[in-house]
C-alpha cells in the first residue's frame, strides 16, 4: 500500500463542483448576452426567420433618436431619484426606529409591507389613487376647491410620480439595511462622543454616517439597479406614455421588440442599458468604498 | 488530469450553450381526429372569452380523447405569439386577431378543404385567403365596426347620426350644449394607446380610401404615398381636443374607463369602439340603449363607411403534431350553434352563411345601415405589419403636445419605410 500526497489542484476536488454553475451561467447569461450583441447588429423584427446584418447602424441611430435621449434621461431619474428618496427616508426611518419606541416592530412591519406586494399590483393601486376620473387624489383636491389634475398626462410629472411610487415600495428595504447597520455600531462610540460634548447631529455626522458607509453602499447599489430596471410600475400606471414620455429603457426595449417589431434596435438599447448601469454602479462603488472607515 | 478536467468543462459548457439554441419545438403528442393533445391560445375580450371557454368545455365533453390545454393570454397575446413564431413553436390552434394572412399566413394550415369552407362569407373570404388560395383561418364572426354610441341619449337630444366630419362637429357641439358640458361627446381610453390608434384606423378610410378623388390605396401598397397628406387627420384630432369634444383625461384613461363613462351616461360616443363594447357596458348598465353609427365621411360628397375584417378566428398551425385533433376542434367551433353564440357575444354577424345570430340592440342598426360600404382596417390591408404601434404611440405623443401633426406624419413615413422595406 502506498500513499500519494494529495496536492491542491485547480481542476481537481471541489473545482468540478463549479460545473453546474458554469453551465447555468453559460446558458442563461453568456449565451443570451452574445446573442443580444449579434441581434443588435441586425434588422430582425423579432419573429421572422430571416434578417439582415446592418453593422452598427442601430447604435448610431441612438444618438439622433429623441426617444432614446428622453428615455435615458427618464431612466436616470428613476434610478437616481429612487436611490436618493429611498436612502434618505430609509435612513431617517431607521434612526427613528433604532431608539426606544413602543410599537416599533409594528411600524417596521407597516413600512416593509409594500416590499412584499407585486410591483404590478402596487402600480395599479397607485393608478387608481392618481387617476383623473374617480381617483382619490383628485377627490381630495376637489374637496378643498382645487381643479382635478391628470397626474400621469404630463410626461415629467408622470416620471416623478412613478419615481415616488417605486421609492415608497422599496423604502422598507433601505430601512432594514440601515437598521442592521445601526445595530452593529457599538454604543461606546456614542458614549465617548457624549463625554466629549458632541451633540446628536454631530454624532450622526461623525459617527453614524461614516460607520454606515457599507450599508449605504449596499443600499445605493441595490436602489440604483432596481430603479434603472424599473418596468412593472410603469406598465401599470402609464405604460410608458403618453407617447414615449415616461418610458424607461426596460419598457422601451419591450415596446420596440414586441410592438414596433424592431428587435435589433431593442437589443442595442439593452446593451446601452448594461453599459450605463455598469458605469454608474462602478463609479458609485468607488465613491462609497473610498469613504468607508473603521473607528479605532 | 488538469487537461482532462479543463477539456471536460469546456466541452460541457459548449454543449450546453449549443443545445440551448435548439430549444423549443412542438410537443410530440401525436394522435388522430378523436385522440390527442392540443394547445389552444385565445386573445378574446371578456364576454366572448366566456362563450369560447364554454364551447371548449362542450368540445371536451364530446371528444374525451382529445385533451385541450386552453390558454387565454389577454393583452400580451401578440407578444407571446411573436415569441412563439420566433422559436417556431406555435400553439396547435390560435386566434389570428386580424392578421391571418399578413403575419400568421406562413404558419397556418390551409383550411379550404374543410366541410364548412364553402360557407365562408364572401366579404371575409378574401381577407383570410392568401395569394396561393389557402384559407388561413375559420372566421367565427364578421367584423363590421363603426362607432358605438348611446342611442337613448341621441334620441332624447333629438340628434341624428352624423354623416360627415362637419356634422360630427355639430353633433358634438349639441351634446356639450344640451348637457351643459357634463357629457363628453367622444370618449377614448387613450392611456391604453390602442384606442388612439383606433382613431387613425377608423378615420383613415374617409381621408385616404373611400373617396374616389382621394383614394391612395395603391400608393400605400407600392410605397409611393406622400405622407405629408397624413397631417390632416392629425390636425383634426387636435381640433377635436381643442374644442373640448374629447374626454379631458384621454392620455391616461383606459378602455375600462370608456366602458364606465358610456355606461353611466358621462360619454355619448365610443370614438373607436365596435359592438364588442356593448356587452361590457350592459354589465354595468343593463338598460343602456346601444347604437352603432357608421364612421363619418371626410370629403364632401363621400358617404360614411364601416371598417371590417377578421374578429374571432381560429387558425391551425401547419406543423402541429396533433393536426387531426386540432382540425376536429376547429370543425366543432364551425358548427352553426357555436358560431351563433360567438357572433351574438360580439354583437356582429357570423362569418359563415346560414347562421343568423340575434344581434339585440344592433339588429335595427345593421338593417338601417345595410347599404353602408365596408372597408378593411387601413393598417391591416395597406400598411406594413408593425405600423399599428407607430400609430398608437405617436398619437399619444401628438395629443400630449410632444410632436406636431407633420412630425407624426414624418414618424409614420420613417417606420413605414423601415417595416415595408421601401
Amino acid at each position: 500500500m502506498s500513499l500519494r500526497k494529495r496536492t491542491p489542484s485547480l481542476y481537481g476536488g471541489i473545482d468540478s463542483m463549479y460545473l453546474p454553475a458554469l453551465v447555468m451561467v453559460g446558458v442563461f447569461i453568456f449565451y443570451p448576452f452574445i446573442r443580444g450583441v449579434v441581434i443588435s447588429c441586425t434588422n430582425w423584427n423579432g419573429y421572422s426567420p430571416s434578417y439582415k446584418f446592418i453593422g452598427l447602424k442601430n447604435y448610431l441611430n441612438m444618438f439622433t433618436d429623441r426617444r432614446v435621449l428622453n428615455t435615458v434621461r427618464n431612466t436616470l431619474v428613476y434610478g437616481l431619484g429612487s436611490t436618493v428618496l429611498q436612502t434618505v427616508f430609509g435612513f431617517l426611518l431607521a434612526l427613528f426606529l433604532d431608539g426606544r419606541l413602543r410599537g416599533k416592530s409594528f411600524i417596521r412591519t407597516i413600512v416593509y409591507l409594500p416590499v412584499i406586494i407585486s410591483p404590478l399590483i402596487m402600480g395599479y393601486i397607485w393608478y387608481f389613487f392618481f387617476r383623473y376620473s374617480g381617483g382619490a387624489m383628485n377627490d381630495v383636491m376637489m374637496l378643498i376647491g382645487a381643479d382635478p389634475v391628470d397626474w400621469f398626462a404630463g410626461g415629467r410629472r408622470a416620471v416623478r410620480v412613478i419615481t415616488g411610487i417605486n421609492s415608497f415600495q422599496y423604502v422598507g428595504v433601505a430601512m432594514i439595511i440601515f437598521l442592521a447597520g445601526l445595530q452593529s455600531i457599538g454604543r461606546h462610540y456614542y458614549e465617548a462622543a457624549t463625554i466629549d460634548g458632541a451633540g446628536r447631529m454631530q454624532q450622526i455626522g461623525r459617527i453614524t454616517i461614516p460607520l454606515l458607509m457599507p450599508a449605504i453602499n449596499t443600499n445605493v447599489i441595490f436602489a440604483v439597479i432596481m430603479g434603472m430596471k424599473l418596468f412593472d410600475v410603469i406598465v401599470a400606471t402609464t405604460n410608458g406614455g403618453p407617447g414615449y414620455a415616461s418610458q424607461s429603457l426596460s419598457t422601451m426595449m419591450y415596446s420596440l421588440y414586441f410592438s414596433a417589431q424592431d428587435a435589433g434596435y431593442a437589443a442595442a438599447l439593452g446593451n446601452l442599458m448594461l453599459v450605463i448601469i455598469l458605469l454608474l454602479t462602478g463609479l458609485l462603488l468607488k465613491f462609497f468604498r473610498s469613504r468607508e472607515v473603521d473607528l479605532v | 488530469m488538469k487537461h482532462c478536467y479543463r477539456s471536460f468543462l469546456i466541452a460541457a459548457l459548449a454543449l450546453a450553450v449549443t443545445m440551448s439554441g435548439f430549444a423549443g419545438g412542438a410537443s410530440d403528442s401525436g394522435g388522430d381526429e378523436n385522440n390527442g393533445s392540443i394547445t389552444v391560445f385565445n386573445n378574446q375580450h371578456q364576454i366572448a372569452l366566456g362563450i369560447i371557454e364554454g364551447i371548449t368545455e362542450a368540445f371536451e365533453a364530446e371528444f374525451p380523447g382529445i385533451e385541450v390545454d386552453y390558454q387565454s393570454i389577454g393583452k400580451d397575446y401578440e407578444s407571446m405569439m411573436k415569441v412563439k413564431m420566433a422559436s417556431n413553436d406555435l400553439p396547435d390552434v390560435f386566434s389570428t386577431h386580424g392578421w391571418a394572412v399578413m403575419r400568421y399566413g406562413e404558419y397556418t394550415y390551409d383550411l379550404s378543404g374543410r366541410d364548412w369552407a364553402g360557407k365562408v362569407k364572401d366579404s371575409i373570404r378574401d381577407i383570410i385567403t392568401d395569394d396561393k388560395g389557402a384559407l388561413c383561418a375559420l372566421p367565427m364572426d364578421l367584423d363590421i365596426t363603426g362607432m358605438t354610441y348611446n342611442k337613448g341619449l341621441f334620441d332624447s337630444y333629438g340628434l341624428d347620426v352624423p354623416r360627415n366630419f362637419d356634422e360630427l362637429l355639430e353633433v358634438c357641439a349639441q351634446i356639450v350644449k344640451k348637457s351643459n358640458g357634463t357629457i363628453v361627446p367622444l370618449h377614448y381610453g387613450g392611456g391604453d394607446s390602442w384606442p388612439i390608434g383606433g382613431y387613425y384606423d377608423f378615420n383613415s378610410t374617409g381621408y385616404y380610401v373611400s373617396d374616389p378623388a382621394h383614394d391612395y390605396r395603391e400608393e400605400f401598397l407600392d410605397g409611393s404615398f406622400d405622407w405629408s397628406l397624413y397631417d390632416e387627420i392629425s390636425e383634426n384630432f387636435l381640433k377635436l381636443k381643442e374644442l373640448g369634444y374629447l374626454n379631458p383625461d384621454i392620455l391616461t384613461s383606459k378602455y375600462s374607463d370608456s366602458v364606465s363613462a358610456l355606461a353611466t351616461g358621462k360619454a355619448a360616443i365610443g370614438g373607436c369602439y365596435g359592438a364588442y363594447i356593448i356587452s361590457e357596458i350592459k354589465k354595468i348598465n343593463p338598460d343602456f340603449e346601444a347604437g352603432m353609427m357608421p364612421i363619418p365621411a371626410y370629403y364632401p360628397g363621400d358617404d360614411p363607411t364601416f371598417v371590417g375584417g377578421e374578429r374571432t378566428t381560429w387558425a391551425v398551425w401547419k406543423d402541429s403534431k396533433s393536426l387531426d385533433a386540432a382540425l376536429t376542434f376547429v370543425d366543432f367551433f364551425a358548427r352553426p350553434e357555436n358560431l351563433r353564440k360567438v357572433a351574438e357575444a360580439n354583437g356582429i354577424p357570423a362569418g359563415l352563411s346560414g347562421v343568423e345570430p340575434s344581434l339585440g340592440d344592433l339588429q335595427s342598426e345593421y338593417e338601417r345601415f345595410e347599404d353602408i360600404r365596408i372597408f378593411p382596417y387601413l393598417d391591416r390591408a395597406y400598411l406594413p405589419n408593425g405600423m399599428w404601434d407607430v400609430m398608437c404611440i405617436n398619437g399619444q405623443d401628438l395629443l400630449a403636445g410632444a410632436i406636431t401633426p407633420s412630425e407624426y406624419s414624418a414618424n409614420m413615413e420613417k417606420e413605414y419605410k423601415r417595416l415595408g422595406g421601401y
